[in-house]
């Protein structure tokens, strides 16, 4: 048992016929930066959805294994069971709350802490961390743009007062540019305050500059894991996955972002 | 002219020509083999450079010169522009594939085999070339990568689906456990896993493939395959069986591009739909250009080249002082690496011609004639 998240020989299947994970280990260790990579459908998500909770929502049910974080064992049926041992998620696509405004988007981030002074000084510290959300503390979410909403959701889980943030596809249609930023800030975080980070990711080229250690996950199992300088070096990683078609769309999506003068 | 004359044809014919070649040689046996240990060191050198990156792409480039020196053998030596060089690549990792991958037959029998039919089909795909020549050529070359392209996405679904192709680390046969540095584990079995245990593999392939690649050259298949290049009506003047030689040519590149699939799948370990897009065959246009057309050192210098620069130039964007700041190259990684690649054909094109090689050969001339020297 480690201090950090543990994850053992995870089997997870939808709605009894699809199987999604089968036989997942891995562990984030306290004060880590851990990646996993993975193309679409490998089972990336599905495992954020079990360390979190979220499996029954999508018809999934864990057949065999076990999650553990801080020693203690998770109730993968439990939503906000997680929370409460301080895993703050940002999801897939964000999901803030549009018709709230920013400040009650991050209000609602600290729902499990009691209000007081320490979730005061956590609010101005996110607005510290994202300038661009102190602006517009009072607009309705659903008015920013998507990269501030990206920011938004993970001031909103840093509102959680997390020890391991699990960021699901932070990339997911931004500009590269910030991006970059928010790995950055993800990198700080790491360092100077030990926050354990688990980043889900299909920009491999960005999860491996960033992390100290990373999972390849492909249909539903670990296929090679191993400090990110490693995976860097290996062939097969840099052959399936730091290949160029990446790189092209995302040279794509900056160029569009910096034309129309879009959120860059 | 370095000023050393051969007066007999003997002496034209020997692999190693002076007592220079003999230290150069030598020089470079003793890197090769030092190189490994070196990467072993852990090391972290300063301004954060990958150095075990640095290794892979070692690695690569002895695979790539394997199906360099064969692409320059039939460009450089033998003047038939195809660029069906790709298909056999895809060719050689089929083969490896089905017989490595499915049946479980050993590298070692996979490498023969794949060799065969690279041979094989590369006669059959030489045909074109004995009516066309040229651009027709390359036209009808090109038809047969995309031909080898659709064969090998279909290969995938059917064996492995839609999951990318899967090799196994080849083993080293229990007879041969004597070998130096080779200590089974556990199981009895000795894994070519790594990069350490691969630059050997793969150093040996490349090795023997040039000496088999110079040696064909020096020979009189070689001269015949020069003479077609040059003027094919005068070489069947002179009795050169023109259709024979064009279609050796073709077969001997194919069966060592074909050995290249092979070993860049094993090392590799997986390949995928998108590993082979026609891009390659300009990948390895810029090896022997860069290099060196028509020469063997040019194959040796020029993949080596194209798999250690990108590394140099992602270190340089990643950590290097100024250079890190400058956005656009953040945002044009690939391109601007195949952008440098572009101009350095340009510029060697227009400056010179003979490429790495010819560089090479002219600082040994200078060299020889001291003093006098211009």
């Amino acid at each position: 048992m480690t201090a950090g998240l543990e994850v053992h020989g995870l089997d997870v299947v939808y709605n009894n016929a699809v199987t999604a994970l089968s036989g997942v280990s891995m562990k984030v260790e306290p004060g880590q930066f851990v990646a996993v990579l993975g193309a679409n459908g490998a089972g990336k998500t599905t495992l954020v959805r079990s360390i979190t909770g979220l499996l029954f929502v999508h018809g999934g049910a864990l057949r065999e294994g076990a999650i553990s974080f801080k020693g203690e064992k998770i109730n993968p049926d439990g939503v906000g069971g997680a929370v409460q041992k301080g895993i703050c998620q940002v999801p897939e696509g964000r999901m803030i709350f549009p018709r709230l405004t920013v400040e009650e988007n991050l209000m609602c981030g600290a729902a499990r802490r009691k209000r007081g002074p320490e979730v005061d000084r956590d609010m101005e510290r996110t607005f510290e961390i994202f300038p661009q959300l102190a602006d517009r503390r009072k607009q309705n979410a659903g008015f920013l743009s998507g990269g501030e909403q990206q920011m938004l959701a993970v001031g909103r889980a840093l509102m959680g007062a997390p020890t391991l943030i699990i960021c699901d596809e932070l990339s997911l249609g931004l500009a590269p540019l910030i991006v970059k930023d928010l790995f950055e800030l993800l990198t700080r975080l790491n360092r100077e305050e030990g926050l354990s980070v688990l980043v889900i990711e299909q920009n491999a080229r960005l999860a491996l500059e960033n992390s100290d250690y990373a999972y390849v996950l492909e249909t539903g199992k670990v296929v090679i894991e191993g400090s990110s300088a490693e995976l860097r070096a290996d062939p097969m990683v840099q052959e399936l996955y730091l290949g160029g078609a990446g790189d092209a769309k995302d040279a794509y999506t900056s160029i569009v972002a910096r034309y129309r003068g879009g959120a860059a | 002219m370095s000023g050393k004359y051969r007066t007999a044809y003997k002496q034209d014919m020997a692999l190693v020509k002076t007592a220079p070649q003999r230290w150069v040689a030598g020089a470079v046996a003793l890197i090769a083999v030092a190189a490994p240990f070196i990467f072993e060191i852990d090391w972290t050198p300063p301004l954060g450079f990958p150095w075990a990156t640095w290794f892979t792409a070692i690695n690569l480039s002895l695979v790539a010169i394997v199906g360099a020196a064969a692409f320059n053998l039939l460009l450089g030596y033998t003047h038939q522009v195809s660029v069906a060089h790709a298909a056999f690549l895809m060719l050689g990792t089929m083969t490896a594939a089905y017989f490595g991958s499915v049946m479980g037959l050993s590298v070692w029998v996979v490498i023969p085999i794949s060799m065969v039919a690279g041979a094989v089909v590369g006669a059959i795909v030489g045909l074109p070339a004995l009516r066309f020549r040229g651009l027709y050529l390359l036209i009808a070359t090109f038809g047969v990568h995309f031909f080898a392209f659709l064969a090998f996405k279909k290969f995938n679904v059917r064996y492995f689906g839609f999951v990318p192709m899967r090799f196994d680390p080849p083993t080293i046969p229990s007879w041969l456990h004597w070998l130096p540095f080779v200590n089974p584990d556990d199981n009895g079995e000795f894994l070519i896993k790594g990069n350490f245990r691969f630059y050997w593999l793969l150093l040996i392939a490349a090795s023997l493939s040039i000496l088999f690649m110079v040696n064909i050259i020096r020979s009189r298949e070689g001269r015949a395959f020069m003479a077609v290049a040059e003027h094919d009506v005068s070489a069947a003047l002179i009795g050169i069986n023109v259709t024979k030689t064009k279609l050796l040519a073709f077969a001997v590149s194919s069966a060592f591009v074909s050995l290249t699939g092979v070993l860049g799948s094993y090392y590799v370990r997986a390949r995928g739909e998108d590993s082979f897009p026609f891009s390659v065959v300009l990948f390895y246009a810029i090896m022997i250009i860069v290099g060196g057309l028509g020469s063997m050192k040019g194959a040796v210098l020029g993949s080596l080249f194209f798999y250690m620069a990108p590394v140099f130039f992602d270190w340089a964007r990643a950590d290097f002082p100024i250079i890190k700041e400058i956005q656009f190259l953040q945002d044009f990684q690939n391109e601007t690496n195949l952008a440098i690649f572009g101009i350095l054909i340009i510029v060697v094109l227009v400056l010179r011609p003979s490429g790495i090689a010819g560089i090479w050969t002219s600082i040994r001339d200078y060299a020889a004639k001291w003093p006098f020297s211009r």
